[in-house]
């Protein structure tokens, strides 16, 4: 696909650039029809044995079955939806490329996340263009220089000072979810609070993005004017993304939801419009 | 309405990434970090003696710890809130308001935190001696359509305006402009503040309560007009009216090109 990417969904107009930024309009409440990003958990196999990892990798877990992965994916339109494939080491999957290559047919937009002890393909996936967007964890200097490149830290497990020699990064929440929940809680508060102190210190050099759960711990809005946050934000868990397992074959709104419901009884767009209806009357209500 | 990311693609691989910081725009002012300690020290500062303005936070906050002693609690309170600090500390040092304004008053607590932190709220600070000088009130981006220049001083004076002004906005214009200038008819032309009259030198000074300026021309009077009237037993506005008390200069209000 050629950028920038244009389609509608819903009431929604996305446009996507080369670059990752997206731009997104729309009159009255956003009404979309399937989701615009999908969270894609495709292994939950991992050697690196993170001591917080909240999805408890192991190196003997088992993949996702990717047929029946791009199965689900191929109910979805061709329009240039964003995948962040993810783990596990999603590295580890014998048919990654496989499935990298047949979601690029169905004009999926593709970006990985990646330990940078296993980022070493990285430059397989963009010399083949199968890739955008690369997520690196577990890294201490920047190594990897291609552009669309963001680092990962973790506020709480990562120090702040940590993101110092990096230009982009995301800042994810804390999760205190698998072996996340065996973590020193005090010594992650202490960290966190660091963080909610010093991150604006940053914020003129860096583009930084945060997840929601970062925003909430980090208290990210109030850096931002009522105008500014409305332009900005885009949007809660559900509200225009949701998350495969891959694994497990299951639909939530996102990782660290409770409530999943699986592939056998649903289909990714019912399960989005359903979800959609449900979060948006809960925020009314 | 629009959202935007902007400059990264959704790579996360636990729940979306949900907001991307990349530059300061719609944001606040986040320029007010907790020291290595977890403090925030704000220093009182002078305030009042000249026209300034400020949109940034440290200044906002040392002048409303001035200007709001009784509420200063309060105003710790909503720093520590924003910035996450463990403790405001405020040293008074030498600060000092002049010119305290009569509508200086902040009623609500969250006016507060609006007025600190965001950048379009400004504290804007003079003083009665003097006019404000142009673009002053004005916020930084201001389109300027329309400017005032005179002729016949040694030096070309400006004024900009955002709309063709009234003759009262020229008017205003005008006495800023010219409000420290003394004309003197033997040394040509002088700028100089405070300088009256003596006997070895006359100045000529602006004044709008004599002569306004109007149709392009402003004109300066003897300074000494009331010794003169007191000695020749006359009255001040006959003296006026006499040519040898008037030095004249034109002044042109016109359409910048763009």
């Amino acid at each position: 696909m050629k950028f920038p990417i244009q389609y509608k969904n819903g009431n929604v107009k996305i446009t996507l650039h080369s670059d990752g930024t997206k731009i997104r309009t729309f009159t009255g409440e956003p009404m979309p029809e399937f989701p615009e990003s999908i969270d894609l958990k495709i292994t939950n196999k991992c050697d690196i044995n993170c001591p917080y990892c909240h999805e408890s990798s192991l190196p003997g877990a088992r993949g996702g079955n990717i047929y029946r992965i791009i199965q689900e994916l191929e109910t979805l339109p061709p329009v240039g939806i964003e995948l962040a494939i993810g783990g596990g080491n999603p590295g580890s999957h014998p048919d990654l490329i496989f499935l990298l290559e047949t979601l690029k047919k169905r004009n999926f937009i593709c970006n990985i996340t990646l330990h940078r002890e296993h980022a070493w393909r990285i430059e397989d996936f963009i010399l083949q263009d199968l890739v955008h967007g690369i997520g690196i964890s577990g890294a201490k200097v920047p190594e990897f220089l291609w552009n669309n490149v963001i680092y990962h830290f973790i506020a709480g497990i990562n120090n702040i000072e940590d993101i110092e020699p990096f230009k982009k990064i995301l800042v994810l929440g804390f999760k205190n979810l698998g072996r996340g929940k065996k973590c020193n809680q005090e010594k992650i508060k202490k960290n966190l609070d660091r963080w909610y102190k010093y991150i604006p210190m940053y914020f003129k050099e860096k583009i930084i993005s945060f997840d929601n759960l970062a925003i909430e711990q980090l208290g990210i809005k109030r850096f931002f004017t009522d105008e500014g946050w409305k332009y900005f934000y885009m949007g809660d868990d559900g509200q225009f993304s949701m998350y495969i397992d891959g694994v497990r074959g299951e639909f939530a709104i996102s990782s660290t939801s409770k409530k999943r419901v699986s592939w056998n009884e649903t289909s990714i767009i019912n399960f989005f419009q359903k979800e959609f209806l449900w979060t948006k009357n809960l925020k009314n209500f | 309405m629009k959202n935007i990311r902007r400059g990264v693609f959704e790579t996360n691989s636990s729940s979306t990434h949900s907001v991307t910081i990349s530059g300061f725009d719609l944001m606040l002012d986040v320029s007010l970090v907790p020291d290595i300690n977890g403090n925030i020290i704000i220093q009182g500062k002078e305030f009042g003696w000249k026209w300034e303005k400020f949109n940034d936070a440290y200044s906002k906050a040392s002048y409303c710890f001035l200007n709001f002693k009784e509420r200063r609690e309060e105003l710790k309170e909503i720093i520590k809130k924003q910035t996450g600090a463990n403790n405001v500390i405020f040293d008074e040092h030498d600060g000092y308001i002049d010119h305290v304004g009569e509508h200086c008053s902040i009623e609500k607590i969250e006016d507060f935190h609006f007025f600190i932190f965001d950048k379009n709220s400004w504290l804007f600070l003079g003083n009665d001696n003097e006019y404000a000088p142009n673009e002053f009130y004005d916020l930084p981006g201001t389109k300027y359509n329309y400017l005032l220049t005179t002729e016949g001083l040694p030096f070309v004076l400006k004024w900009k305006f955002k709309d063709l002004p009234t003759d009262e906005d020229a008017e205003e214009a005008i006495s800023s402009l010219v409000q420290n200038i003394r004309f003197n008819q033997t040394k040509n032309c002088w700028e100089r503040d405070w300088i009256f009259s003596n006997s070895r030198e006359v100045y000529y000074i602006y004044s709008k309560y004599y002569l306004p300026a109007k149709n392009n021309k402003i004109v300066f009077l003897k300074d000494n007009l009331y010794h003169e009237a007191y000695k020749l037993k006359t009255k001040v506005s006959e003296l006026i009216l006499k040519k040898e008390n008037q030095i004249e200069i034109s002044y042109t209000i016109q359409k910048r090109k763009c």
